[in-house]
């Protein structure tokens, strides 16, 4: 029974596409796929904060180059999805790499820091290249697969094919024995020390990981809005991220997809509703910082 | 020629470090005694800069408009304290950094409900307008000039607070130690509250005369905020002399690297690369900086706490 | 050969000297208590041995060899296991988990992604004899946090002994216990001499006595004496230092 919820979930947002075509309704089919989009990288996000207890106030950074990649190959002229998703994927997992393995090294407000620096590093260094776009962001035009053309409903099931895939590759990780000793680092990283386990190494795979999964997000993102924008670098976003996990529950399985929902729905509507719609948001994630800490996904379980 | 320049990036960097050192002080205190991460601290920064400017429109006089807005912000921030903050002392460093990030949010459009998305006209004071004579030829903005003697007087105030006065020493116990220095009997919680508004009181100075020469525009908070953190870093959490060591090294670094980086540049490599290189080196050299300093010394230069 | 071999071990804090060229053996199959006043460096001197502290000077050499730059979590692959003397535990996870976690560390890579480690029943097996050893089956699916002070300290010597150990150092396992669960952990340490090495710092001057086959006395981060309990009991200089006595009879 556990079960049919998500089944029924699964299949309205399988149908979704030709209801929409069908009742006019296409603004909200681009609205899920931004959803989706957030989901992943929020998700990835949950992975090392949640799960691992790192807060990186950097992960905008994989998220912006996958995104970047994307439309600075296609500028340069390749044009195969394959490659440029590769090569997106890559660049992601290696930046991590090797911010990671320095700013692993720190603790504490050090490591928050250290990963918003190197992010910021990032964004300067991108905004630089004026033949990039410079400040005014890249546009990309979307790739070509082969198989399909990637229109928007083609992009909508493509989204949701890597978003569920991803967090079935997440739910086996965080199950798994890598899963449940990045788990133990983070509720005793001394003890977990004591027992014999290389903590550095344990964390640095997780956040190489999850900035692999930050950059898929961000190919899609350049995908979806065919355009890489600087903003998906800068410091606010990675606060974005992180909103998103903490209002969906840090370290819950599904916090970052809830977040993500939850924060895009709150936004699109005092969008509409005000100007000033920024208040409202601000509003209410100090109202879950200080009454509700453990999320939407916390909420729904009783005691301690 | 060159010697000019010269002269005039060193005064700069100097004028710019002395200002994030007032933001940088507040930020490394409360940092450093309550173990509290405040994002918030920059839009105190950009309140300051508002409220100069509003009161400088009402009042027509820059000397007046300044004591005053830098009260009224400092009184703003002790209200932040008492309200929010407070509440995240025992917080872990996530939810801190969330709640600090959301007051950015609230704030930024507070601002933008009472003054509008529009930059603030903030001009400098007419009779510092011109330039002095510093030396036969050598010409410096005398209103930078004002800026560097402000932040000296500053900093030698709060350098005599910390180190001469009872008040100071009970910062600088709970800045080592905060449950020892409760146990001694150090009014924590009255002093913190004092300490925040002071730490605002010391942004709302660095927004009021970097109002004029930087533009008083929503967000303004955000830049120099990460700036103060990479100084507090660099010159380690809780001390006050790191955060003048740190401040006045960023200062220089940044000045001069914009200045002088994309020069040194374009004598060794072509003008393109230069004109690209240039402004991107320039723009991550502090943040390298804080890496090299950060791989060398882990706790910063000056750690209060070992 | 001795199993561990200290030579000339030192560890500066700052102006403080808290290790001064420290020099002790440990034989294979004793357990050697190491005592000494508080603020000696006992503590310090586990945390050198463990590798958690880098030593300013001298060798910490295992089983012949030389271990001094060896990272901490590689020394529990040698062999060398450690409790704290301060109980450091995965406190919201059960005593099954935490011995578990344990036990995987032994058991291979955990460099593992995709296989559910709850699958894994051998490492259940396996903590659960753990938990019967020291006498903590009853409590095998409790939360740690909701355990007495006494079976936690029981935990962090079922945790050392989880991890397949050579030599246990164990740092003042006594420590906030009762007279009957001392009792009790001195029995524990006594049923595991038999198969263990034992380094065993304590204060409980009873139960050094009672276990240790030899005592190494620290002073001021030195060793001052090292010998059988007999030979230590009678030692004027640890009279004078440490129990308090000028010079007089045991």
């Amino acid at each position: 029974m556990r079960w049919l919820f998500p089944l029924v979930l699964l299949g309205l947002l399988l149908a979704f596409p030709p209801i929409a075509a069908a009742t006019g309704l296409e603004f909200y089919q681009g609205l899920l796929s931004k959803i989706m989009i957030f989901a992943l990288a929020a998700s990835s996000l949950n992975l090392i904060l949640g799960y691992g207890g790192m807060v990186s106030f950097g992960h905008a950074a994989y998220f912006g180059l996958g995104a970047y990649t994307v439309a600075i190959l296609m500028r340069e002229g390749v044009s195969s999805g394959w490659v440029i998703w590769a090569a997106a994927v890559g660049l992601s997992a290696l930046v991590a790499l090797l911010i990671g393995a320095i700013s692993l090294r720190t603790r504490g407000i050090y490591f928050i820091m250290i990963t918003l620096a190197f992010a910021q590093m990032i964004y300067y260094l991108v905004v630089s290249f004026k033949q990039y776009g410079g400040e005014d962001g890249l546009r990309a035009r979307r790739p070509e697969f082969g198989l399909f053309e990637l229109n928007d409903t083609a992009l909508y099931y493509l989204t949701l094919g890597v978003l569920l895939f991803s967090l079935y590759l997440l739910h086996r990780l965080v199950h798994s024995r890598f899963g449940r000793v990045l788990q133990a680092i983070r509720e005793n990283e001394a003890r977990a020390l004591a027992l014999g386990y290389p903590v550095f190494y344990f964390q640095l795979v997780a956040f190489v990981l999850a900035g692999a999964m930050a950059g898929l997000a961000g190919v899609l993102m350049a995908h979806y809005t065919q355009y890489a924008s600087p903003n998906l670098l800068a410091w606010q976003q990675s606060g974005h991220l992180m909103m998103m996990v903490i209002l969906g529950g840090v370290g819950q399985f599904w916090g970052g997809v809830l977040g993500a929902v939850v924060l895009s729905v709150v936004e699109e509507v005092l969008q509409d509703l005000t100007i000033h719609w920024q208040l409202g948001v601000g509003l209410i994630l100090l109202l879950i910082v200080l009454f509700a800490p453990k999320g939407l996904a916390g909420l729904s379980r009783r005691g301690t | 020629m060159l010697p000019s320049l010269f002269v005039e990036q060193v005064l700069n960097g100097f004028q710019f470090g002395l200002m994030l050192f007032l933001l940088a002080a507040g930020l490394t205190l409360v940092l450093g005694i309550m173990d509290t991460i405040n994002l918030a601290h920059g839009s105190l920064y950009m309140i300051g800069a508002y409220l100069t400017a509003t009161l400088v429109g009402t009042t027509g006089n820059f000397w007046l408009a300044v004591p005053l807005a830098v009260l009224g912000t400092a009184l703003i921030g002790m209200l932040l304290e008492l309200s929010v903050l407070r509440q995240l002392y025992q917080r872990d460093h996530l939810s801190q950094v969330l709640a600090t990030f959301a007051l950015i949010l609230i704030i930024n459009e507070v601002v933008r409900m009472i003054w509008g998305s529009q930059p603030l006209l903030l001009s400098t004071p007419e009779a510092l307008s011109g330039p002095v004579e510093l030396l036969p030829g050598l010409y410096y903005p005398a209103f930078r000039l004002v800026i560097i003697g402000v932040g000296l007087l500053v900093a030698l105030l709060l350098f005599w607070l910390v180190n001469r006065t009872k008040v100071g020493m009970w910062l600088r116990a709970g800045a080592s130690n905060r449950e020892m220095a409760q146990a001694m009997g150090v009014p924590i919680k009255p002093l913190f509250t004092l300490l925040f508004g002071v730490g605002a009181g010391l942004s709302a100075i660095a927004g009021a005369f970097l109002g004029p020469i930087l533009a008083v525009q929503i967000g303004m908070g955000e830049s120099i905020l990460i700036l103060a953190f990479v100084v507090i870093v660099i010159g380690g959490i809780g001390s006050i002399k790191g955060a003048l060591v740190g401040a006045l090294l960023v200062g220089f670094v940044d000045t001069a690297g914009r200045a002088f980086l994309p020069l040194l540049l374009s004598q060794v490599a072509s003008p393109e690369v230069a004109s690209n290189l240039g402004p991107a080196l320039a723009s991550i050299l502090i943040y390298l900086l804080m890496a090299v300093v950060l791989f060398l010394k882990p706790q910063g230069l000056f750690p209060v706490r070992t | 050969m001795s199993l561990l071999e200290l030579k000339g071990l030192s560890k500066q804090f700052g102006g403080l000297l808290a290790v001064n060229g420290c020099n002790l053996q440990v034989a294979a199959g004793e357990v050697h208590a190491l005592i000494g006043p508080n603020g000696a460096g006992k503590t310090t001197l586990i945390n050198l041995i463990a590798g958690v502290l880098p030593p300013s000077q001298g060798e910490v050499r295992f089983q012949g060899e030389n271990i001094t730059h060896l990272p901490a979590h590689a020394r529990v692959h040698r062999g060398l296991a450690r409790t704290f003397q301060i109980t450091n535990l995965f406190k919201n996870y059960t005593v099954r988990t935490n011995l578990e976690l344990a036990v995987q560390a032994r058991s291979g890579s955990s460099f593992r992604f995709w296989q559910p480690v709850a699958r894994e029943k051998h490492l259940t097996e396996a903590a659960l004899a753990v938990a019967e050893q020291v006498g903590l089956a009853a409590r095998f699916e409790t939360v740690v946090g909701r355990l007495s002070h006494g079976e936690q300290r029981q935990l962090e010597v079922a945790l050392a002994l989880a991890s397949k150990p050579r030599l246990l150092l164990l740092d003042e396992p006594m420590a906030g216990l009762g007279a009957q669960e001392s009792e009790r952990m001195v029995g524990l340490i006594a049923q595991l001499r038999q198969r263990h090495t034992i380094l065993l710092v304590e204060h409980d001057m009873g139960a050094v006595f009672r276990l240790a086959q030899r005592i190494s006395v620290l002073v001021y981060g030195q060793v001052i004496a090292s010998g059988s309990p007999a030979e230590i009991r009678a030692n004027p200089e640890v009279h004078r230092a440490y129990l308090g006595d000028e010079g007089g009879a045991a």
